[in-house]
């Protein structure tokens, strides 16, 4: 009896033990409930206890969203023309995995710039029927959205929706190099996305800088425009509090529109030698011009101040190679030998030729070379004259 | 002889009533109402013989305001920001923090309307977050009006109103702060006074002004507010500017309106009146010895070509 009052004695006990172990398991179960049933819960006071465990404790973001699935996360990233400012605007899209329908999204924008203290401001919701309601929580570490979906999403549905903002003072303005600019900023991801991509795109008088030092894009792009201008990287399955980086170095170009319709270098090149070939030809005409002008006045000089016995004598004299004796000159010229010695004479008084003896004649020497030219050039004119 | 000198001096008297009368047109010079225009990126609102306003359209709340043909003030109202000061009110740029808006950012729906009362051209942007909403106002009236505790002078004075509805501070900021900024054409030089406060009026005055012009933004140091149970409050603003407003420079006028934190606020109402307060007193002297001077010479003129006539005919 006794034993039999023990044995039904503990097997109340374990039973109560049960019972408080199944009690004590429902309890956390529903308190675990209540705190993941977030995103179907609009309650502000909820969300903002939320907000302030991920800022606080750092937990993973992942369970501010916990049946959805990320399909896609997009950031399309555009530089604004005063080369301070980027308009960002992401693109999500969610699939339901509850059974239960949706109808808040959290997002979170956690996005970091490195040397430069930005800021981000103007954030807008909207889907592809227009404007959606919104909570946004600026938290000391990034902002924290509530999205009100237009319509709830059923289980297996999926959903999409953009969310834009503005990241401003978000460009370093390189203080070393003129008009040199760098982007470095860091994502960090609060959930899983099966698939990733960010768009980077510069706004028309911007190009990517050429260093040869750095390179112009960390990590190298996926998919770069013709016009390089549009940068494009892809990544799938990324993970929940996985960190990416980016850099992105650029530059002021000046004249970006005349940089199609210019002129290609080569016929630069051709230009510059056509250039020079012509500057060659056109100082060697002018040379020439110039010297036959020379020659002609020299010629007309000569007209005027050689006789035409003086140019006959020039002509034998330079007939015999410069040197000859004023004998063969006699024999030559059929003159006189006084008339020979006459003019002989007057050539070396101005000092056209010399006359040496040589054994019992006399040498002549043409010592101005320029009269020979001139000399004959003056005869050839005067035969034509003639 | 007696009737001709009779008809002369009816001719005569004719003549000078027609001239008193043109003259007495030319001198006043108030026009009836304001106008309205609009082009395709554009308001242009016509106030009198004071102002022309233009009012680009697709961009930030901002207007151009012509003073004279070459002459125009540029007035824009550029970003709401929250912040986090040690104080009440903000007092560096350092202290932006927080939700912020940068209207130049924003997709403005815009409306012009002219009546028989005003001209006003309105921007407005909802579904900012929680279904805030903005709302700015410039208006000119046709008869002197009193709104929101200002007098406003017709035609020459413009009245700014912006409402800010539904607002939820978020828990670390101290206040919310609107950004304004106002300058003279690039190409003329100005010197901007302000912000400052006259305390007899309780009034805050930022001048723009050059040897022609004295463009004033003013308004009061206590704003509107409208409490969740629909009363309606005056609330004291903060004002800072990112320079020593002591000091009179030849920069545009940049300054923030910082209005701290209250949980119960349902709507905020700031207003602005802008006027141009050169007294023209010179130059419209001058301008009327002119007309006058110009009204005499012809009247002097048209006499003697009548008499000249009349002798002819004799």
């Amino acid at each position: 009896m006794k034993s039999g009052s023990v044995t039904f004695l503990n097997k109340k006990v374990n039973l109560f033990f049960i019972i408080v172990l199944i009690l004590f398991s429902t309890f956390i179960t529903t308190n675990q409930i209540c705190d993941f049933d977030f995103s179907v819960n609009n309650d502000e006071e909820n969300i903002k206890n939320k907000a302030y465990e991920l800022n606080n404790n750092e937990l993973n973001a992942q369970s501010a969203n916990p049946n959805l699935t990320r399909l896609l996360y997009q950031i399309n990233f555009n530089l604004e023309l005063n080369a301070e400012d980027i308009s960002i605007t992401t693109h999500s899209t969610y699939r339901n995995d509850a059974n239960n329908s949706i109808k808040n999204i959290i997002h979170i924008i956690d996005v970091d710039t490195i040397f430069v203290e930005s800021r981000i401001s103007t954030i807008l919701v909207h889907d592809s029927e227009g404007e959606l309601f919104f909570e946004w929580f600026a938290l000391s570490d990034y902002q924290l959205l509530n999205i009100s979906l237009r319509y709830p999403i059923l289980s297996e549905e999926v959903t999409t929706f953009t969310v834009s903002y503005l990241l401003e003072d978000a460009v370093l303005k390189n203080p070393e190099i003129l008009e040199n600019y760098i982007i470095r900023w860091t994502l960090t991801n609060h959930e899983i996305s099966e698939q990733f991509s960010f768009i980077l795109a510069l706004p028309n008088k911007f190009i990517l800088s050429n260093s040869s030092y750095v390179p112009s894009l960390e990590p190298e792009a996926d998919y770069i425009s013709i016009d390089g201008t549009r940068f494009e990287w892809i990544r799938y399955d990324v993970l929940s509090n996985e960190v990416l980086t980016w850099t992105i170095r650029f530059e002021y170009y000046m004249n970006p529109t005349q940089s199609n319709t210019n002129i290609p270098v080569y016929v630069w090149i051709l230009m510059v030698i056509l250039f020079i070939i012509g500057l060659i030809v056109g100082g060697l005409s002018v040379f020439f011009i110039f010297r036959s002008r020379i020659d002609m006045e020299r010629s007309d000089i000569v007209e005027t101040l050689l006789s035409q016995p003086e140019k006959e004598i020039l002509k034998i004299i330079k007939d015999e190679k410069g040197v000859t004796t004023q004998s063969k000159i006699c024999s030559i010229s059929n003159f006189s030998k006084a008339k020979v010695s006459y003019y002989i004479n007057e050539l070396e008084k101005k000092e056209i030729i010399t006359r040496e003896r040589w054994g019992r004649m006399n040498r002549i020497r043409l010592i101005d070379e320029s009269f020979e030219k001139v000399y004959y050039q003056s005869t050839a004119n005067s035969k034509n004259s003639h | 002889m007696g009737k001709t000198l009779k008809k002369t001096l009816s001719n005569l008297v004719l003549l000078a009533i027609l001239f008193y009368s043109q003259l007495f047109s030319i001198s006043t010079d108030v026009y009836s109402q304001t106008n309205l225009i609009e082009e395709e990126d554009h308001f242009k609102v016509f106030s009198g013989n004071f102002y022309d306003i233009t009012i680009p359209k697709g961009r930030a709340p901002e207007a151009y305001i012509a003073l004279s043909r070459i002459s125009e003030i540029f007035l824009k109202f550029n970003y709401l920001s929250e912040y986090q000061s040690p104080g009440l009110y903000m007092n560096s740029l350092g202290n932006l923090f927080g939700k912020g808006y940068n209207f130049d950012y924003l997709d403005w729906d815009m409306v012009g309307i002219s009546n028989t009362e005003k001209t006003c051209v309105n921007f407005t942007k909802s579904n900012l977050d929680r279904n805030s909403s903005l709302d700015l106002s410039l208006t000119i009236f046709n008869q002197n009006t009193t709104i929101n505790n200002y007098d406003v002078t017709a035609l020459k004075e413009i009245f700014i109103q912006v409402n800010l509805t539904n607002w939820m501070f978020s828990d670390l900021s101290r206040g919310l702060a609107l950004n304004i900024f106002s300058s003279l054409s690039e190409s003329e030089e100005f010197t901007r006074q302000g912000p400052y406060t006259d305390f007899p009026t309780s009034t805050n005055y930022v001048q723009i002004y050059t040897e022609k012009y004295d463009f004033i933004i003013k308004f009061k140091t206590e704003i509107l507010i409208k409490n969740i149970l629909g009363f309606y409050e005056n609330y004291e603003i903060g004002i800072f500017a990112n320079y020593n407003a002591v000091i009179e420079e030849p920069d545009p006028a940049d300054f923030w309106i910082s209005i701290p934190k209250r949980t119960d606020i349902s709507q905020i109402i700031l207003s602005f009146l802008c006027y141009n307060d050169f007294e023209e007193t010179g130059n419209g002297n001058s301008a009327s010895f002119l007309i006058l001077f110009f009204s005499l010479s012809s009247f002097a003129l048209v006499t003697k070509v009548i008499l000249n006539k009349r002798k002819v005919r004799k």
